[in-house]
């Protein structure tokens, strides 16, 4: 709530432009068309001259107020000051309309931001964990670079990582890499399931000669 | 004076086409799009793995605009590139008629509310290019006509019809969603928007509002339509996978539009001017449902300025009707109409004949010789390159050489997109990403950042430099 208040405020920079970047100016934004939208129907409801030099206050601010969003409480302000009118003479069928637009607006902004403000997941700390998020996002490049520090960590005792990097070189071509880095698995790791599974990998991939 | 109106009239048309081949140009979208429409040429089948680029997910790629990617590939191998950019100019204008013309009815209607379709055309003119956006846009225009009779002509609407009638009132729309959805991802408006028509027209009294039904018969006869693809309603899933993909957020075209920029901030400013008009002007049926429309679009801008183009044109729907029935020309000017037209015309006609001389080249805006010399001279491969010109790279190189990262940014979500950001903003690490994606060469542009700092960086090497692009490989 805070940082919405100091948002609307826009001290940290005054003259910048509107931006929706993140999900409080999202909500600025439907707070923006939402109070449009109310004083327009304040306007249609009491039509008189004050309340047509008010609404067009309120337009001015909210145009300006996308190019200087310190505008922003100005033309809140001005707006509220159309509605505000509008209510003393509103009918029970124009507060309706009034709460019906109201609500219209603001979901259809809200959903709006959750709709296209789907994050990707946060990946984790530890490298085995990190090499798994980053195949499972399907980049290569990103697991390859945390198994080969996952490797690098179990040097003297070869196991999941250097298994697991060996897959990934020789997806990225780097087969004799992946050749060695099996060998290497199957010479010195000291559980005999990741030597059987290295051996059995290196059986299944073509030789250097076949290869070529 | 009819004959004075009609002179002005095509020479306004001739204009709109003119200002349209005046800013249309061939970006990585056109681009890729032509790559990919290539590849079905070449291999008759669609493709199920992306051959372009070394970093994109292995998950299936789908065409997400078959006909216009194998379309203007067509296009391209058979009248040359100069083709498709009068095709696209001719599009993007018949978009700016069909805003403008069915909704402007009457002669003053339309001298009033011209400058309006010519700001169609201008309000994002920077990214006015040879696109499936174009079909998106005249798909959008074409919805707007058909919704609009829909509001104005409820009787009709609600009349059962019989034969040929009832055929064309499902028909239209099941037509309308399968051209769209074979031409642009932005097919799914056909879907929304007569949901949201139907939404705002809540806000209108209960007898004064149309019958709400056949928007939600139009928007389900446009979903159908739009599944008559290749991919059926697999694309559908994949279109709407990517509207609401983080990437898509992050594109330029998704982002807010720059409000310090007057001619931006002109699209809210008519909108809400037109706002004004609509309190007193024009069928007082509809009112509440025409302005809730506008701020809805003014609202969609301010998130993304790809909507910028859609609220001009509803901001001509809106303006159009209001002109229509409500303009009556001053007395004053009825005297002077004459030499108005003819003064109008001869401005039109001057504009018109200073674009229409203009040659375009269709590779001005693209590293061309920077392209052909890194595969001449045998360049190492991963190639890093700035997001917008891989797509001409994938259409240059046809899958010989792979980008690092195009405009398909959904295939790029796996990071890639993000590390290329990172990369281009000299953001922390920037050159320890490109060890880690094993570049061997740097494609980029010519006084960029990046160029800045590899001119600088021990590691690098530059080969080539040219008008545009720079060649860095590893020393």
């Amino acid at each position: 709530m805070r940082e919405l208040i100091l948002r609307a405020l826009a001290l940290d920079d005054p003259s910048a432009a509107f931006a929706a970047s993140d999900t409080i100016a999202r909500l600025l934004l439907a707070a923006r068309v939402t109070l449009l939208f109310l004083a327009w129907l304040g306007l249609v409801a009491r039509d008189d001259r004050a309340q047509r030099v008010a609404f067009a206050i309120a337009c001015g601010l909210f145009v300006g107020s996308l190019a200087i969003v310190a505008l922003f409480v100005p033309f809140a302000l001005s707006a509220l000051v159309v509605c505000v009118r509008h209510v003393a003479v509103a009918s029970s069928r124009t507060r309706f309309a009034s709460a019906i637009g109201a609500i219209f607006a603001i979901s259809m902004l809200v959903l709006g931001s959750q709709y296209s403000a789907r994050p990707a997941p946060a990946p984790p700390e530890d490298v085995a964990g990190l090499t798994a998020y980053w195949l499972d996002r399907e980049n290569l490049f990103e697991a390859r670079f945390w198994a080969t520090q996952w490797a690098g960590a179990e040097r003297e005792r070869p196991g999941e990582g250097q298994l697991l990097l060996a897959r990934i070189d020789w997806e990225l071509g780097h087969r004799d890499a992946a050749r060695s880095l099996l060998a290497d698995v199957v010479a010195r790791a000291p559980s005999p399931d990741a030597r059987r599974r290295a051996a059995t990998q290196l059986a299944t991939w073509p030789s250097r000669d076949e290869t070529r | 004076m009819r004959f004075v109106y009609t002179v002005w009239l095509g020479a306004a048309v001739a204009m709109l086409f003119a200002v349209a081949w005046h800013h249309m140009d061939l970006l990585g979208d056109g681009f890729w799009c032509m790559a990919a429409g290539d590849l079905v040429l070449s291999t008759h089948a669609l493709p199920d793995r992306d051959p372009f680029a070394f970093t994109s997910t292995p998950a299936p790629w789908i065409l997400h605009m078959p006909a216009f990617q194998i379309g203007s590939a067509w296009l391209a191998r058979h009248a040359g590139l100069g083709a498709v950019l009068v095709v696209s100019t001719v599009v993007a204008a018949i978009a700016a008629l069909v805003a403008w013309l069915p909704h402007a009815r009457t002669p003053a209607a339309r001298v009033v509310t011209f400058p309006l379709a010519l700001y169609y055309l201008l309000v994002d003119a920077d990214d006015l290019s040879a696109r499936g956006q174009l079909f998106g846009d005249l798909g959008f225009a074409v919805l707007l006509v058909a919704l609009t009779r829909m509001r104005l002509a409820p009787s009709a609407v609600a009349t059962p019809a019989r034969g040929l009638a009832r055929a064309r009132r499902w028909l239209a729309p099941i037509a309308l969603g399968a051209v769209w959805a074979n031409l642009h991802p932005s097919f799914l408006l056909a879907v929304i928007v007569p949901l949201a028509f139907a939404a705002v027209e809540l806000l209108e009294p209960r007898g004064a509002r149309p019958p709400l039904l056949p928007f939600v018969g139009f928007a389900l006869a446009a979903l159908v339509g739009a599944c008559l693809n290749p991919y059926s309603f697999v694309l559908v899933i994949d279109v709407v996978k990517l509207a609401s993909d983080p990437t898509t957020a992050h594109v330029d075209l998704f982002r807010s539009p720059d409000f310090h920029r007057l001619g931006w901030l002109l699209a809210p400013a008519s909108a809400i001017a037109i706002v004004a008009l609509r309190t007193r002007f024009g069928d007082p049926r509809g009112r509440r449902a025409d302005v809730a429309l506008l701020v809805l679009f003014v609202a969609a801008t301010c998130v993304a300025r790809r909507y910028g183009t859609m609220l001009v044109a509803v901001e001509l729907m809106v303006a159009g009707r209001i002109a229509s029935d409500a303009f009556v020309a001053p007395a004053w000017t009825r005297a002077a109409a004459r030499p108005l037209f003819m003064a109008f015309t001869v401005a039109q006609i001057a504009v018109v004949a200073v674009h229409a001389r203009e040659r375009k080249d269709p590779l001005f805006h693209v590293p061309a010789e920077a392209a052909a010399l890194l595969e001449a001279r045998n360049l190492p491969d991963r190639v890093m390159n700035p997001y917008h010109w891989g797509g001409y790279l994938d259409w240059t190189w046809q899958g010989r050489r792979k980008v690092f990262v195009d405009g398909r940014n959904n295939l790029f979500a796996n990071g890639t997109f993000d590390d290329a950001t990172r990369i281009s903003t000299l953001s922390d690490g920037w050159g320890d990403l490109l060890d880690m994606y094993e570049i061997g060469t740097v494609l980029w542009e010519n006084g960029a950042p990046l160029d800045r700092a590899l001119a600088k960086h021990a590691g690098w090497q530059e080969v080539h430099r040219d008008r545009r692009a720079v060649l860095y490989v590893r020393r």
